[in-house]
């Protein structure tokens, strides 16, 4: 494996796959019926425990 | 936990007061023998620690399963305001010997090349780490709804950190240093941080292992990424092959550009993934805890999350412009410097976002105003960098007070609000305090160290472009119009300037630690108690 093959590979293959995984991120987050999910996970830090009643939740 | 256990960690620190011993002894400078020395003496005192406070009974202690781990939280704030206070110390006496020079006393362990490393990494490493390691403890096991994972490793943690700090400020004074821009510990410093590292990532990913709840909280993965991108970093940027395995001088195992670049992958990387990956985990857990509002988008966080790192690891070159890195190199790290805005800004709307519906609180709130100006300084210094990578414009800016500028809004304006707003936060909760003992003082700190920032900031904005200029002038003869100490003659003003805003900064931050050390007392400030009182 010289320097040429590696520069060569993430110049090409490595970019596309790059873009690819990006693109398919967008496409998963963007998942009909996802809205709630994400609406719910966006409150996780709001709904951890507080001072008093540090147990650990079942939820 | 179990006797055995616990016999095995002090038979390993045992093994390793002997090993720091034989490595004193046959030490082949004063240096390595001296840091020997202080790891026999963490050692032994460990040690000590151990076999006072251990039940030799036999008998099984309570499982503590249902509580979180909060003790090396407390000392990790704890830590944190300390080195925060020293950090900035540093900053300003730094800052004044470049001012005033006669503050070097012509004594070498005060000249300003020994104490700028130790200014940055006590900031950087000390407080900003300390910071780090201790929201992270505390964010991971809230929002995964479990206690830190492997027991006692995080106290391992803390203190093994702890050492890695006085080891490499020590050395830095008495002139160890690789010469590496954020990575000057030597090498046996190096190995230590690399085994301090491996716990830390033990006992992070063991808890997202043994959480309560399905899914990993945005938060965790910045913190995460944060962990292993400095895992890999500090390896690869360390390679090294020492002198004697006795002696504190080693050499980089690369030469030449390689070496260079290999810097600065782990330099702007340091930046990315230490200043910022990791401070956005605090910010995407404290922002919305403060406030009480849910995070604006969370998808816009995965995608901040995936472009921020798919991104930020490309950038490093803008620090090589014109050198004799190839060419090719150059462009590439100021195409993605350029590009990295977008999941930049991404996440500064993001965190700003979060307030619509609680506008209103920074009026009331002082934290939170901490919090939003952090952000929108993580605004500000993310448009600065990119446009600072474009070559012509970095033709002005490079190895000018520019680049000095640019890094402390970052640091002192991002970094530094997200630490102090999110330890403000901590205090009161983890010390079972009502409230903070003052949100005066808090309001005093907030507008201490904004101001501070800005004399900062615009001081050496006019500074590193003057000086800029100043390099490269000519006359109509082909003549450079300006000698070097002209320069540093026309700059003397604004590092008085600098030096000013510096001070600003840190009394900011010793009007922290007293905040901080009347509410771990139980302390309220007499008339914000009365004050609330009548309000109620």
């Amino acid at each position: 494996m010289t320097y040429e093959t590696v520069a060569s590979w993430a110049g090409t293959f490595g970019a596309v796959l790059v873009a690819v995984f990006f693109i398919g991120v967008l496409i998963f987050i963007f998942r009909p019926g996802s809205k709630k999910t994400y609406e719910e996970l966006a409150r996780v830090p709001l709904e951890d425990d507080d001072i008093g009643e540090r147990k650990n939740g079942s939820t | 936990m179990s006797l055995t256990v616990r016999l095995v960690q002090m038979g390993l620190l045992g093994a390793g007061a002997l090993l720091a011993l034989f490595m004193a002894a046959n030490a082949v400078d004063e240096v390595f023998a001296f840091h020997m020395w202080v790891f026999f003496a963490a050692a032994v005192l460990g040690l000590f620690y151990m076999a006072r406070n251990t039940d030799f009974s036999g008998a099984q202690p309570a499982p503590k399963d249902d509580e979180y781990m909060d003790g090396v939280v407390k000392a990790g704030v704890i830590a944190t305001v300390f080195w925060g206070v020293i950090g900035f110390t540093m900053g300003v006496y730094a800052a004044s010997e470049l001012a005033w020079p006669f503050l070097n006393m012509d004594y070498e362990l005060l000249n300003f090349g020994r104490l700028r490393p130790v200014h940055t990494s006590a900031v950087i490493f000390a407080f900003g780490g300390n910071a780090l390691i201790a929201t992270s403890f505390y964010v991971v096991q809230r929002t995964n709804r479990t206690r830190l994972a492997f027991g006692n490793l995080a106290w391992f943690v803390f203190w093994g950190y702890q050492l890695f700090i006085v080891l490499a400020a020590t050395g830095y004074v008495l002139g160890a240093t690789q010469s590496r821009e954020y990575a000057e510990p030597e090498w046996y410093v190096d190995l230590w941080l690399t085994i301090v590292w491996v716990a830390y990532f033990l006992v992070f990913f063991g808890t997202l292992i043994k959480r309560k709840v399905s899914h990993i909280y945005v938060a965790n993965w910045f913190y995460l990424s944060f962990i292993v991108t400095i895992a890999m970093l500090h390896i690869g940027n360390n390679l090294a092959l020492p002198v004697s395995l006795f002696g504190m001088k080693s050499y980089s195992l690369l030469s030449g550009a390689p070496d260079a670049i290999t810097q600065w992958w782990y330099g702007h990387n340091a930046v990315g993934f230490f200043l910022t990956a990791g401070f956005l985990g605090m910010m995407y857990y404290f922002i919305p805890k403060q406030a009480q509002r849910p995070v604006y988008s969370y998808r816009l966080s995965i995608i901040h999350f995936w472009a921020l790192i798919f991104i930020y690891i490309w950038a490093g070159p803008h620090h090589l412009h014109y050198t004799a890195l190839p060419d090719w190199v150059q462009t590439l790290g100021m195409v993605m410097s350029v590009i990295l805005w977008m999941p930049s800004w991404g996440g500064m709307i993001n965190g700003l976002m979060t307030l619509s519906g609680a506008w209103d609180k920074l009026r009331t709130d002082p934290i939170l105003r901490m919090m939003v100006i952090a952000v929108a300084f993580y605004g500000m210094s993310t448009f600065e960098g990119p446009m600072m990578a474009i070559k012509s414009v970095n033709a002005l800016s490079h190895y000018t007070d520019w680049t000095v500028g640019h890094v402390h809004s970052g640091a002192l304006g991002w970094v530094g609000m997200i630490t102090m707003g999110s330890m403000y936060f901590l205090m009161p909760r983890l010390w079972n305090r009502e409230r903070l003992y003052s949100h005066t003082l808090v309001s005093w700190h907030f507008w201490l160290a904004t101001l501070g920032i800005v004399l900062y900031a615009a001081s050496m904005w006019v500074s590193g472009i003057m000086q800029g200029l100043m390099w490269r002038e000519y006359d109509d003869q082909g003549f450079l119009v300006y000698s070097f100490v002209e320069t540093v003659e026309a700059m003397h003003p604004y590092y008085v300037i600098r030096a000013l805003g510096g001070m600003l900064y840190l009394t900011g931050g010793l009007i922290m630690a007293y905040n901080f050390y009347m509410t771990a007392k139980g302390r309220v400030r007499a008339s914000e108690a009365a004050l609330a009182a009548a309000k109620a």
